[in-house]
């Protein structure tokens, strides 16, 4: 009797983390799982064939706006990064920080939101998420006192990680750009 | 009293070298002038306004070499400037050149210098956004165009508020909502706000 209802339970349980891996309904089983007993399965989802990189730009205290500059979330990959890979936690987060807003941007852009700015069309939209204000943060904590306001990108290069980051080979396209923001706080700090 | 002379700004002609031997910048000064004009020279080496290096050059000095420290290699080039002038607040001419030794731009940069170069003009405020917005004011952007007088085109653009503040009104907006929401929110992006 007993192992009848463990099944059951595990048969339950299985359907319902099925159900909520449907995109349609993922929401609306978040919302119910106080307990966070539902995995997000993501075991078939399809690689990550683009390597997300973080780019920023200025604008200077003068008013000058910079070029695109890439920001090195972590460290160069060493031989010992096999057993020990500190920057192994930073790269995953700017990863996951990245994936969130691009799934954000793709599902606004279907939505057909539309929103005159400096950024891309969804970046108005975006700018008081999570995501985005956890990169804008980070950032803003690491601009030179001569940085008045900061703008990030992020962009889907093909193949860094196998050929490397100045290879000539390989395309890649823009997936996000924020809005341009103050890095500096109301009350003069930052 | 009268306002004290404000020198003129020269913008600073850099040269990027990613093979450089060395591992600290150089700025090379040399009086426009030559040695003939008399007096002691005192530059100030500027990024983006931000005084970042200062020296002077003797009157009979016409070159001076040193090593900047503070020039680090993710400053941009283009926000470099240097103000010269003579102890009585004259304007020297003074040419400045900077070597300094940078990585290559990596494939990122180079795609996303080609294909977002500038920066788009922005007349007027988004109406929906306006409670985020810090300010509207003109920028000079990397690419220099010319506009019909040939003076560089200047952009307005829209800046918005710092994170700090942006964090507060999502706070204030979810308290407004009810915890329910707000527990929702912490774990997806968000939709519009304050639309």
């Amino acid at each position: 009797m007993l192992s009848w209802l463990v099944g059951a339970v595990l048969a339950i349980w299985f359907l319902l983390t099925v159900l909520r891996n449907i995109p349609s309904l993922r929401t609306a089983f978040q919302r119910r799982d106080a307990a966070q007993l539902l995995p997000d399965w993501a075991l078939f989802a399809r690689p990550r064939t683009k390597d997300m990189v973080l780019l920023r730009r200025d604008v200077l205290g003068d008013g000058t706006l910079t070029r695109w500059r890439e920001v090195t979330v972590a460290g160069p990959r060493r031989w010992y990064n096999v057993a020990w890979n500190p920057g192994l936690g930073p790269r995953r987060a700017m990863l996951a920080l990245a994936s969130t807003i691009i799934a954000t941007a793709q599902r606004d852009r279907r939505a057909g939101r539309r929103a005159a700015g400096q950024g891309t069309l969804t970046a108005l939209t975006a700018m008081t998420s999570v995501p985005y204000l956890t990169i804008l943060r980070y950032l803003s904590e690491r601009s030179h006192p001569a940085v008045a306001a900061t703008q990030f990108m992020i962009a889907a290069i093909e193949d860094q990680a196998i050929t490397g980051r100045h290879a000539g080979a390989g395309q890649g396209h823009i997936e996000f750009v924020s809005e341009l923001h103050w890095i500096r706080a109301p009350g003069g700090g930052r | 009293m009268e306002p004290a002379p404000v020198p003129a700004q020269g913008r600073v002609t850099v040269v990027d070298d990613s093979g450089a031997a060395f591992d600290v910048a150089r700025l090379l000064l040399r009086k426009s002038s030559g040695p003939a004009e008399g007096g002691t020279v005192t530059w100030e080496l500027r990024y983006g306004g931000y005084p970042v290096a200062s020296g002077s050059m003797s009157g009979d000095q016409e070159i001076l070499s040193t090593e900047i420290g503070p020039i680090r290699a993710d400053m941009d080039s283009v926000g470099l400037t240097l103000t010269a002038c003579y102890g009585d607040g004259r304007t020297a001419a003074v040419e400045a050149t900077c070597v300094r030794p940078v990585p290559p731009a990596t494939r990122a940069e180079a795609m996303a210098r080609a294909n977002w170069p500038g920066a788009r003009d922005q007349p007027g405020v988004p109406t929906l956004r306006r409670p985020l917005l810090a300010e509207a004011r003109e920028i000079f952007p990397p690419v220099r165009a010319a506009g019909p007088d040939g003076v560089p085109r200047r952009r307005r653009v829209c800046i918005y508020q710092h994170v700090s503040v942006l964090l507060a009104q999502r706070r204030r907006r979810l308290q407004e909502r009810g915890p329910a929401s707000s527990r929702d929110a912490g774990a997806r992006a968000d939709g519009p706000a304050n639309a």
